[in-house]
């Protein structure tokens, strides 16, 4: 087995950037707390050895107050984590004294990560690990924030006081690193002299102030005060409402203006102009006219519309949302939004930092149902939860809903969204009244503005091209070869005719409807997409949109659901998404059928 | 009877102290008590901290607080719990 170690530290302080650094992988990182929210594995080089670095949730101290936090603490004190409530109203704390740490679980070596720029958030936790008498090395890490704020750290006061080695950085464009990793190299070598055995500090709050007057100093900042001026105006209610609803405004036309861009000058005219063609007539060259050829080639083709679904119709849509949220999301601004809107978000049983989940669910539900870790009790995580399944499309099915919608009618399309904030609402009124749980008591720390960095959007953007490639794009042609096949043989037109009187008598929509509640069960946008070659009316093009919205989320939601909460909790979802998708759908088409 | 303040070198009578819920947006103050929890130590609202009050969120929001260089929203019914001697 490889030796294993620890990569930990206070919330938001870069543990993520240092170990994306060190293994040369690529985990999420942001400026906000709980980013991280499960532990992420990599293996680096150290010398000759192979060693396995953890990249552990940020946590204050070995008090887990969320979800993600019990991660951490379980990470360092072994199962001693595991028998706390889940439920975390009573904090689930381990007092550092009193834990012998089981062999298996013993890192070693914990590479703690200080924030230079919010240096005293750290040192708690940093004694309380010194005590476990695990080998430790810090990481100084954000020295450039520190001095942009008049920060000036003695790193050798501070190396000889906690009688560890104290290593600056800046992981964000990699100063430091290569000190760091022939300091963790030393700590392998068994032949390593140990430093003379000094006695350890304590971990109490009066040694954790005492340590800072010693080694901390502030110098007079150079002037930032312009960015403390935008800071007062994005955080107060006046006029950071507005600017929030500016803000937000200025995102989603980001969004849709950026995408219909990509789509139309970029996307569109290189797959109908140059890549499908040649395949189709290289198809019917080679397949002779009838099923098989249809299955490649014709309505469902998976050479025509399995590639122009994926890629010219959802992927401008997910490169926008992502430019844009990462922009957000690196700037700070997340936590700013949520305090904005914490006091409106308590009426629906939530804290204001559940816009972040609800947030990253715009671009897939998945990460977003991750993300809900963060949240600091169960009832938020699953009311959150609902809510995503429920009525945040994910960035495929936004796509899908502007082509659907757009070019036939902008107020069709503005409604959708606004009528799926209010069910929200509504299924969040009644989840905070039904789901117990105990009163909200949110702390929050907001981290600095930062100004985001081009080259750190652009390598996320990437990352998230590729998974969008594996896990969104290659599905998606599966999906939609098994809806040539299930086309082609005449299946689909059967199960048309069996669900016929929900679908046209109920919906009131064309019998063809029905591929697309089957379909919609694999991915979320094919619940959609196969509206768009049917002659609609518009209310019929706002019923199939609607029921779309609030249908079955997809098959990797529900497993993602299964697997945090309970299968029960999933099937709860299953059948909450298609008794209401069908219930909402039919009592609109009614209601629009009075005003058109 | 008064209050040393260390680090503003400052002595400060302790009269009407309030919750930090009645500390008003732009007015300081120290912290004289505070519920035993372990989140507010470590985000650096303890016995002795000079908070600075940076304003109220509307409709029912947290109360937005500047200890040091640090930014801290609270909940309303955590502020109304942390007694304040205002400065």
């Amino acid at each position: 087995m490889n030796k294993t170690i620890l990569l930990m530290g206070a919330p938001n302080v870069g543990k993520s950037a240092i170990f994306n650094r060190l293994t040369g992988l690529n985990v999420r990182v942001a400026n906000y707390t709980g980013t991280t929210v499960d532990y992420a594995g990599g293996a680096m080089k150290l010398g000759a050895e192979m060693i396995d670095l953890i990249d552990v949730p940020g946590t204050y101290s070995l008090c887990a107050t969320c979800e993600a936090e019990r991660v951490a603490v379980e990470m360092i004190c072994g199962r001693s984590g595991s028998d706390c409530p889940r439920t975390t109203s009573s904090a689930c704390c381990i007092d550092s004294t009193g834990v012998a740490l089981e062999p298996d679980h013993k890192p070693c070596l914990i590479v703690y990560v200080l924030d230079a720029g919010n240096f005293e958030a750290g040192l708690y936790l940093l004694l309380q690990l010194l005590e476990l008498e695990v080998p430790l090395l810090v990481a100084l890490n954000r020295g450039d924030l520190a001095q942009e704020k008049g920060y000036l750290i003695d790193i050798e006061a501070l190396s000889d006081q906690l009688n560890v080695p104290v290593i600056p950085t800046i992981a964000v464009n990699g100063e430091g690193i290569d000190q760091l990793q022939e300091q963790m190299l030393a700590y392998l070598n068994p032949e390593r002299e140990n430093p003379p055995e000094k006695p350890g500090i304590k971990a109490t709050w009066e040694n954790v102030e005492a340590l800072v007057n010693r080694v901390f100093y502030k110098i007079q900042p150079p002037v930032s005060s312009k960015k403390d001026r935008w800071d007062q105006m994005l955080t107060r209610p006046w006029p950071g409402l507005l600017l929030a609803v500016l803000i937000l405004a200025a995102i989603f036309a980001g969004i849709v203006g950026i995408g219909m861009g990509l789509r139309q000058f970029l996307l569109l005219p290189l797959f109908r102009g140059l890549i499908i063609p040649p395949l189709v007539m290289l198809v019917s060259e080679l397949l002779p006219p009838g099923i098989i050829q249809n299955i490649f080639i014709g309505e469902y083709g998976f050479l025509v519309k399995g590639l122009e679904w994926p890629f010219t119709l959802v992927l401008p849509y997910v490169l926008s949302f992502y430019a844009v949220l990462n922009l957000v999301e690196d700037s700070g601004y997340m936590p700013r939004l949520a305090i904005l809107l914490d006091g409106l978000f308590n009426r629906v049983g939530l804290a204001g930092s559940g816009i972040i989940p609800l947030t990253l669910g715009y671009g897939c539900g998945i990460p977003a149902i991750m993300a809900s870790r963060s949240l600091s009790s169960r009832k938020e995580r699953l009311i959150v939860t609902i809510l995503i399944c429920l009525a945040v499309p994910c960035i495929s099915q936004t796509g899908a809903f502007i082509s659907l919608l757009a070019a036939r009618s902008a107020a069709v399309m503005v409604s959708v969204f606004l009528f799926s904030w209010l069910v929200m609402i509504v299924a969040g009124l009644i989840l905070n009244r039904i789901i117990k749980g105990d009163q909200l008591e949110s702390m929050v720390e907001i981290p600095d503005l930062l100004l985001p960095r081009l080259d750190g959007i652009m390598k996320k953007l990437y990352l998230r091209l590729k998974l969008y490639i594996t896990d969104g794009a290659l599905p998606m042609i599966g999906a939609v070869a098994v809806a040539a096949v299930l086309y082609e043989t005449g299946i689909m037109a059967a199960w048309g005719r069996a669900i016929s009187p929900l679908v046209t008598g109920w919906l009131r929509l064309p019998e063809e409807a029905a591929a697309p509640l089957v379909l919609g069960i694999l991915r979320r946008e094919l619940a959609v997409l196969p509206l768009l070659d049917l002659e609609l009316t518009t209310l019929q093009l706002f019923t199939g949109a609607i029921v779309g919205l609030f249908y079955v989320p997809c098959i990797a939601i529900i497993a993602t659901v299964a697997r945090e909460f309970k299968p029960l909790f999933a099937l709860f979802i299953f059948l909450l998404t298609t008794g209401l998708a069908f219930l909402v759908g039919g009592l609109l088409t009614r209601l629009g059928a009075l005003f058109i | 009877m008064a209050l040393k303040v260390e680090n503003l070198n400052i002595e400060v009578e302790l009269n009407n102290q309030v919750s930090l819920l009645e500390l008003a947006a732009g007015n300081s103050g120290i912290v004289l008590g505070v519920p035993d929890n372990i989140m507010l130590s470590t985000l650096g609202i303890r016995k002795g901290k000079v908070l600075h009050c940076r304003g109220h969120q509307l409709f029912g929001g947290p109360v937005v607080v500047k200890t040091g260089d640090r930014q801290i929203a609270l909940h309303r019914r955590v502020a109304e719990k942390i007694t304040i001697q205002p400065i």
